[in-house]
């Protein structure tokens, strides 16, 4: 009677199944029980919302040149309410606050740009050559490999230099650099789920090869693409920022956060140390905002972990 | 005719070691509406010879001889059409019902997904088939689960739910691959029956593939026993449980675990000594003849012909007294 009684309590709520809960809600669920992703997710909300809302809280642009500070930033500069500069302002007397918000949507825009080309192309090339395999698998690789061998750095600078530095032209440097990798982790992920049953059963029922990718495949290693593409947002921002500190990036007056703490940081020696503490102050909080979220994602995203 | 006749059938892999023989000329016919139990050990080339059935060889390997299913031969058939053989008329049960689902994908999405491929049926109609037939491999309440995905079910369910999705185009052949092998006792049994509840119910031929004989022993109209890629023995499933004609199925019966049984009480399990033939290289004679204890001179120099005695065949050179009829 107790075994009863006890199996009907833990059978499932079949009126409440009627839609049933799938992973993706489960991970849902998980992610937002993991304490340290949600506060980097709220983290990097707020610095969008900076880097999207300054502008309109200062009075300054972000290329006036306030003419009171200039020559004299070190004492007039500061970050100050009367003057309406809150993170004081550049070498120039241009507005820190605007300008760092600036950054950070520059920097922001880079991140996800690339992160999003490394999604969409690395994805759909890694499935078609897992799917496919033999020769066309080969053949797309080594053209993944051969694109790898290149250093990028030097083929940037080169383009940089013929074309004129430009942003359009960095997010295209990015974007040729960032699906490699997710290609190839794509490409075996998918490599293992081609061999499953139900892929197996779909392709023999004559399902044709774009719905079995797209319906079957991508689904079921969108976890780990996602969970990749989190880890690359700071590996872009990184290597924006190396660029833009090379002096190779984006043009003035135009700024990114690798720009200004570039800036900031030619300009320690004069005492303005707040030139450098706020750009950097929010590319730190912005990558390692990123890096939990995709440690977030990876706990969440993985099945096995749900015991916690 | 035979809904299903197989003559001569050889599958070859090719490998890194040399060919590998399968399946070395096995012939069959397969009635409508019958449950033939394929057995044998592991590598026996049970599965390779349904996959062949299918036409769903790996491209390393290839088929010999003729599979003609209703008057088609499907050997030499080209894959668009293979694949509308595959969906309406021949369908698969894979052994493991864990990675047979999406696990991203509602049951409904999946269940129909081949019926509006195949059927053109709309997606409501696709949905009230496949409600229909979840009804028919007994999932309760199935109009409410449909919506489910596959994690909320229990592996048994699962098996349950991959039949129902191999039956929707109604095929005429369903090949379970070892449908039970993954699930514990109590739901193997329990998946046996509805295998033969829907062969009564709808008339689908059943070929059924199992290492496990006393699993078929209930069920089955006929058993095919396989060693070596080659037929050993094949007739009425209670003759051949009952009178066992060829030294490999009274081995096998053997090993079959009885809780009445003596040696079993005494925590002795009975296995067939020796192992199983090197399918790159077979002996000449009978594939079995190595670990054979009934075993004569002439079992080693030449391979024994399948021989017709009334309804069973077998292919043994030895004179067993219940083998005459």
């Amino acid at each position: 009677m107790n075994l009863t009684t006890r199996i009907r309590i833990d059978a499932p709520d079949v009126s409440a199944g009627v839609t049933g809960r799938s992973l993706w809600q489960d991970a849902r669920t998980r992610f937002f029980r993991n304490r340290a992703s949600v506060a980097s997710l709220l983290a990097l909300l707020l610095v969008g919302l900076f880097a999207v809302a300054a502008p309109w809280l200062s009075i300054w642009s972000y290329q006036a040149i306030d003419w009171t500070v200039l020559g004299n930033v070190q004492a007039a500069g500061s970050p100050s309410f009367t003057t309406g500069h809150w993170f004081g302002t550049d070498e120039l007397g241009r507005d820190l606050f605007v300008r760092t918000a600036m950054g950070a949507r520059v920097s922001l825009m880079v991140g996800i740009i690339g992160a999003l080309i490394a999604v969409v192309v690395g994805t759909l090339y890694g499935t078609v050559a897992g799917y496919f395999g033999g020769r066309i698998d080969s053949v797309m690789m080594r053209i993944v490999d051969i694109l790898m061998s290149i250093p990028y750095m030097f083929v940037l600078i080169l383009m940089l230099v013929v074309f004129g530095r430009s942003i359009i032209l960095l997010f295209v440097a990015i974007g040729l650099v960032s699906w490699l990798d997710m290609a190839r982790i794509v490409r075996g992920q998918t490599l293992n789920i081609r061999n499953l049953e139900f892929v197996e059963n779909a392709v023999i029922m004559g399902v044709s090869p774009a719905a079995v990718i797209l319906r079957h495949i991508i689904p079921n290693l969108l976890g780990i693409a996602i969970v990749y593409a989190t880890l690359l947002v700071p590996n872009m921002i990184i290597y924006e920022s190396f660029i833009s500190f090379l002096g190779l990036g984006v043009q003035e007056p135009d700024t990114s956060l690798g720009a200004l703490i570039s800036g900031g940081a030619s300009q320690m020696q004069y005492g303005t140390l707040w030139q450098l503490a706020f750009p950097l102050f929010f590319f730190i909080v912005t990558l390692s905002g990123f890096f939990f979220l995709g440690d977030g994602l990876r706990d969440a995203l993985d099945p096995k972990d749900s015991g916690r | 005719m035979s809904l299903l006749q197989v003559r001569n059938l050889e599958v070859t892999f090719a490998t890194g070691d040399g060919p590998v023989h399968a399946v070395n000329g096995v012939s069959f016919d397969v009635e409508c509406g019958e449950i033939l139990a394929i057995t044998g050990e592991s590598g026996s080339g049970k599965s390779q010879t349904a996959f062949s059935i299918m036409g769903l060889l790996p491209h390393q390997a290839t088929a010999s001889g003729s599979v003609k299913f209703d008057g088609r031969e499907i050997l030499t058939m080209r894959e668009p059409e293979l694949a509308g053989i595959r969906a309406a008329e021949i369908s698969i049960v894979f052994q493991n019902p864990m990675t047979s689902l999406n696990p991203y994908m509602r049951i409904s999405e999946q269940m129909t997904e081949v019926l509006m491929l195949h059927e053109n049926l709309s997606k409501r109609a696709a949905l009230d088939q496949s409600i229909r037939m979840l009804d028919a491999v007994q999932i309760p309440d199935a109009r409410q689960r449909i919506g489910m995905f596959p994690h909320e079910f229990s592996g048994g369910m699962r098996q349950r739910i991959m039949i129902a999705m191999s039956l929707l185009c109604r095929p005429r052949i369903l090949i379970a691959d070892e449908p039970t092998t993954a699930l514990d006792v109590t739901v193997q049994s329990r998946i046996v029956d509805l295998l033969k509840d829907i062969r009564d119910q709808f008339g689908t031929t059943i070929i059924l593939i199992t290492h496990d004989l006393g699993l078929v022993a209930g069920m089955s109209d006929r058993i095919m026993v396989m060693y070596g890629g080659q037929i050993m023995e094949y007739g009425p499933t209670d003759a051949i449980i009952e009178t066992p004609a060829h030294p490999y199925t009274s081995a096998l019966l053997d090993t079959i675990l009885r809780l009445d049984d003596d040696s079993s009480q005494r925590g002795e399990l009975r296995v067939i000594d020796g192992e199983p033939p090197d399918m790159r290289s077979l002996p000449a004679g009978c594939p079995f003849q190595p670990r054979c204890p009934a075993r004569l001179p002439e079992c080693a120099g030449h391979r024994p012909l399948l021989r017709a005695t009334g309804k069973r065949k077998r292919a043994c050179h030895i004179d067993f007294p219940s083998a005459s009829p």
